[in-house]
């Protein structure tokens, strides 16, 4: 087997070929208009926003930074100026179930015309009416009607009274009411012994005759409230009859502004009926109310005739683009305000507020998915409206007991509205997983890529894309240099030489902190080193803990060896992720062998410091060493693999290359060089397979080097697999091109050990035979020494048992 | 309250009795009162004619809002009439106390319009009242008109007064100017004199300095042309000078029975 060749300093950087980018700065290029690398996506969002069916709603699911929402909102923009502009919505007063508020839908721009003309009736009529109350013909209409009630009142009193004189009965008033007395002969009331005197017919007949005047007075007196109500009636009917006179003419001309609206037509018609009901409220002759502070108890009557124009479209051409921050269940589904009042809170139809399912009715509506399910009731709230397609303003307070004051129940609005809901990839399976309902509601999935395809015709657009970030965010150009830096980074992003990162918050924070650097320069146009400064200063400002690591190994405080070589102990590479900026940690991992059952044992998993995947990975070593080496025997070895000094979690696979290398080290007794560092995991068969996070540990491991000693011995072992992911530094690159550092690719086990120990690993020959010298045959006759040994203590333990 | 007998002071008598217990007149009458800095007295009747009928056998009392029936006695009739007058009381001596004015009661048993006119030989001013409520007429009452054009139409109703150029005509006619003006109200003022009609207007005119009054003459001193004519347009109160013609005397008894506003009478 050859020995692998290190890499060239061509596959550790791939930079940007320049002749790709035919400008001189970023200004000179035509402004990208478009959205790239979202084919996926944007097919998604246009299909979503094309199908005019329910539930076909939109999940944009993504990492952040990636533009979903610049993107989406972009796109629905475009699709709304496509549409008309929605009807205006309006609350109006009920008049028939006050509580219950009506919606009133008008074409859009007639909410607010119908909103003004109602408060110029209400102030016409504020005059209208009390002038046609002021009239001679009214009040001696009133006159002759209070009169007739008079004159029938009179008449029968009148009667009564000179029927009483005729029988020398005087009618007297008593303090509380009336009585009836009989006269003497001198017309004063009859004395008590004088009518002791009288017979006792004549004692009777006066009785009588009182005793008959009084019912006829308390008939009358009875029946004076029914003649007072008659005339009330008839006063209030020739009150209506005015009223209507005053209304009909304004009113109707309201009216043929509206006619062609139905619903507001029958407002109309509700609104000239109550108002001649109700005349006396425009004339000030309401009920007195009592008044505290100057506050009354009640609200002007006169407010139930106005509308509260909720949506308002006037003026606008296009469908409305909605995004809400804070999306809570009162600012989507809308409340009721209250006003406190003496003491207490009261409301109408006027303090309906809409929320942003109204705004976005007959539009868009795009909402932080996040946002949305960590607001209490939310999620319930745009569900229920989704699934029954309209908005019922219900306050949360009065949905779950909280309040019991009197509240309104707003006649619901019917929805048309596409949701875009913003979030997380997880959030989108989560959802999908454990609610049943986010299926059938959103039903299309735009899924953003965070990467994209690296060739000529991409380096152009991202260039153009740059430039458009540069033009929009009012930055310097971009010269041809530092578009170029900006996309080797982007690539260096992307982890891989032929892709590009399209995470576009983090290439505008580069392109922003550049320009930063470049006006400090006094520069027109940014250049490579201000990007490139950019670069390092954001690692800088997030660099203080690996310093320290470094720190501690260059002390030996945490010990790693970059020269010699050690039997059993290797250096492995892992990588530490601090948010914004990840970097490589050298790690050493030692293992140990002896007689045993064949168990491998990773003291990170016992110790519960080792995850899963890091345990999956030991597992896997164990059985390519019991398959490769001890096919015939029992694999008779205990082994314990360890990364020292780690006090954290280890997880991941990426050791495993590591671990295997150090456990054959430590059976075959042949010593590892320390200069060498090792990341790859591996598979049964010993194939070597690619890794994250590569560029991270080759720099890692290069710094501690550098910062020890660049003994031009050292290099570092990565997968074949992950070579077209490396975008190493420009120092690293610098180094290797001086032979100073190296970066050798394998493929299998085999290769690695060979290069670690500098002993070929060996292969079977036609006997199925290791060299003996070679690391698979000294590891081959290690275990099988082991086992026969464990086939001795296995005799010599029976024959003790025996004996 | 206070008692002011003094001989120079002015004074203002209200008579209240059980039908005439408005409270609206004796504030009216404490306002008047204050105007012209007089001594109030109320002057309150217990209705003799009350008493005698509750000393008989049958007699009954019709609530005045419901209509139904108690019996009346002597002793209900006297506690009613008590509290009547403790109500009349409370209220003068809160008048007295806002409009700073001395007050008086003196509660007397009689007959209403005998004793009305017996305090009006002892004052300055008499107001009477007039009858609250469900009245029973003794003489048909006039058609009403529509009001005249001068009155402004759902306005207050007119202040009627009687001019004839006596001294107390005069003093009649400044009150009621005055009162007219208090209260928005329209002045009309009756001329009983055809033939001096002219210097009669003239006469008001210039007593009234420049306040606008609808000036209407009356045959003769007729009390149902008078009243015919009042109630006719309404009335909100009526200021007659107390003279020495023995028809002037016959006037108010005549209207108390049949207008529907106090009655003020000026010696």
């Amino acid at each position: 087997m050859p020995r692998p060749e290190p890499l060239t300093i061509e596959a550790l950087y791939t930079p940007c070929d320049t002749s790709r980018l035919p400008f001189k700065d970023s200004a000179e290029l035509e402004e990208f208009d478009g959205v790239i690398g979202q084919p996926r996506a944007l097919g998604a969002i246009h299909f979503g926003t094309g199908i005019a069916r329910d539930g076909f709603n939109i999940f944009a699911m993504g990492s952040s930074g990636t533009g979903r929402f610049t993107i989406v909102k972009r796109i629905l923009e475009q699709q709304a100026a496509k549409r008309d502009a929605p009807s205006d919505w309006c609350y109006v007063y009920n008049f028939k179930r006050p509580h219950k508020p009506k919606a009133l839908r008008l074409p859009a721009g007639h909410g607010v015309t119908l909103r003004d003309d109602m408060e110029q009736l209400i102030e016409d009529l504020g005059s209208a009416i009390p002038s046609a109350f002021e009239t001679e013909e009214y009040h001696s209409r009133i006159e002759k009607l209070e009169q007739e009630l008079n004159e029938r009142r009179d008449n029968a009193l009148n009667e009564l009274g000179t029927e009483a004189g005729e029988h020398n009965v005087r009618f007297l008033h008593t303090p509380a009411g009336f009585a009836f007395a009989p006269l003497d002969k001198k017309g004063e009331v009859i004395r008590p012994e004088s009518f002791e005197k009288l017979s006792q017919e004549e004692k009777q007949r006066i009785e009588k005759i009182v005793e008959d005047l009084q019912k006829r007075l308390q008939r009358i007196i009875r029946q004076i409230p029914i003649w007072q109500k008659e005339t009330r009636e008839k006063i209030k009917e020739l009150d209506r009859e005015i009223g209507r006179y005053a209304v009909d003419h304004l009113i109707g001309l309201i009216k043929d502004r509206h006619k062609n609206l139905p619903e507001v037509m029958t407002y109309l018609d509700d609104v000239e009926r109550d108002i001649v009901e109700h005349v006396r409220d425009f004339r000030g002759e309401s009920e007195s109310q009592a008044t505290l502070l100057g506050i009354s108890p009640k609200p002007d009557a006169l407010n139930r005739y106005n509308v509260n124009v909720i949506i308002d479209h006037d003026r606008e051409q296009a469908a409305p683009v909605v995004y809400q921050d804070l999306p809570t269940h009162s600012n989507m589904v809308g409340r009721v305000e209250y006003r406190a009042q003496m003491g207490t809170l009261v409301t109408d139809f006027m303090l309906i507020k809409s929320g942003d399912l109204h705004q976005a009715n007959g539009g868009y509506l795009i909402l932080d998915a996040i946002r949305v399910l960590t607001q209490p009731f939310a999620w319930d709230s745009l569900k229920r409206a989704l699934r029954s397609r309209e908005i019922r303003i219900e306050p949360l307070e009065k949905a779950l007991g909280f309040m019991s004051t009197v509240s309104l129940e707003p006649e619901p609005i019917p929805l048309d509205v596409k949701v875009v809901l913003i979030g997380e990839r997880l959030l989108y399976y989560l959802l999908c997983e454990y609610d049943p309902e986010f299926s059938d509601l959103f039903k299309v999935a735009a899924d953003f890529d965070e990467r994209m395809d690296r060739d000529q015709d991409s380096d152009l657009q991202f260039a153009r894309l740059v430039g458009r970030i540069a033009s929009q965010e009012s930055l310097l150009a971009l010269d041809q240099s530092a578009v170029a830096r900006i996309i080797e980074h982007s690539s260096r992003l992307a982890e891989d030489t032929e892709k590009l990162s399209i995470h576009m918050r983090e290439i505008v924070d580069i392109i922003q902190e550049a320009d930063f650097r470049a006006r400090q320069d006094e520069q027109q146009v940014i250049s490579r080193q201000h990007v490139q400064q950019a670069i390092d200063d954001k690692i800088y400002r997030l660099d203080r803990i690996r310093e320290h690591i470094y720190e501690s190994i260059r002390r030996g405080t945490l010990k790693i060896d970059t020269k010699d070589a050690k039997v059993g102990q290797i250096n492995g590479l892992s990588v530490i992720d601090l948010g914004g900026f990840s970097f490589g940690q050298p790690a050493r991992i030692t293992a140990t062998t002896r007689l045993g059952t064949g168990k491998v044992i990773d003291i990170q998993r016992e110790t519960e410091l080792g995850g899963n995947v890091h345990s999956k990975g030991v597992l896997i070593l164990s059985n390519y060493l019991a398959s490769h080496y001890a096919k015939g025997h029992p694999l008779s070895m205990s082994a314990s693999l360890v990364f020292e000094q780690s006090y954290g979690l280890v997880e991941g696979d990426s050791a495993s290359l590591a671990e295997l290398c150090a456990l054959l080290s430590a059976l075959s007794g042949v010593a590892i060089k320390q200069s060498f560092a090792v990341t790859g995991s591996i598979n049964q068969l010993g194939e070597v397979q690619a890794i994250g996070g590569v560029n991270q540990k080759i720099e890692g491991f290069f710094d501690i080097c550098r910062a020890t000693e660049l003994t031009r011995e050292q290099a570092v072992l990565i997968p074949r697999s992950n070579v077209p992911h490396l975008m190493l530094r420009q120092d690293v690159v610098a180094a290797v091109e001086r032979s100073e550092f190296r970066v050798y690719a394998v493929d299998n086990v085999d290769e690695a050990i060979t290069l670690l120990t500098g002993v070929p690993a060996g292969a079977r020959d036609q006997k199925g035979e290791y060299p003996s010298e070679s690391v698979n045959g000294r590891v081959e006759k290690a275990l099988i020494d082991l086992a026969i040994r464990r086939k001795e203590y296995a005799r010599e333990h029976e024959d003790r048992e025996q004996q | 309250m206070s008692d002011a007998n003094k001989k120079t002071e002015t004074r203002v008598t209200v008579v209240i009795d059980a039908s005439r217990g408005s409270l609206d007149t004796l504030k009216t009458a404490a306002d008047i009162a204050a105007r012209v800095q007089a001594h109030l007295m109320a002057l309150f009747i217990e209705d003799i004619n009350l008493f005698s009928l509750a000393e008989l056998p049958f007699a009954r009392e019709l609530d005045r809002t419901s209509g139904a029936t108690r019996r009346l006695d002597r002793h209900a009739v006297t506690r009613a009439l008590q509290a009547d007058a403790k109500r009349i009381r409370q209220l003068l001596q809160t008048e007295s106390e806002q409009r700073q004015i001395t007050t008086s009661m003196k509660v007397v048993r009689g007959h209403y319009v005998s004793a009305a006119m017996e305090a009006a030989e002892e004052t300055d001013i008499v107001i009477l009242s007039h009858v609250t409520g469900v009245r029973l007429r003794t003489v048909k009452t006039p058609t009403r008109k529509p009001p005249h054009p001068a009155i402004r139409a759902g306005g207050p109703r007119p202040v009627w007064t009687l001019f004839d150029g006596s001294p107390a005509a005069h003093r009649a006619l400044a009150i009621a100017k005055d009162f007219s003006e208090q209260h928005d109200a329209g002045l009309v003022v009756l001329i009983p004199n055809e033939k001096a009609f002219k210097r009669l207007v003239d006469e008001a005119k210039g007593l009234l300095e420049g306040t606008s009054a609808r000036y209407q003459s009356i045959a003769a001193l007729e009390p149902r042309e008078m009243l015919t004519t009042m109630v006719a347009e309404g009335s909100c109160m009526v200021f007659l000078p107390r003279g020495k013609s023995s028809m002037f005397d016959k006037l108010p008894v005549f209207l108390l029975d049949e207008l529907a506003c106090p009655l003020v009478m000026v010696s």
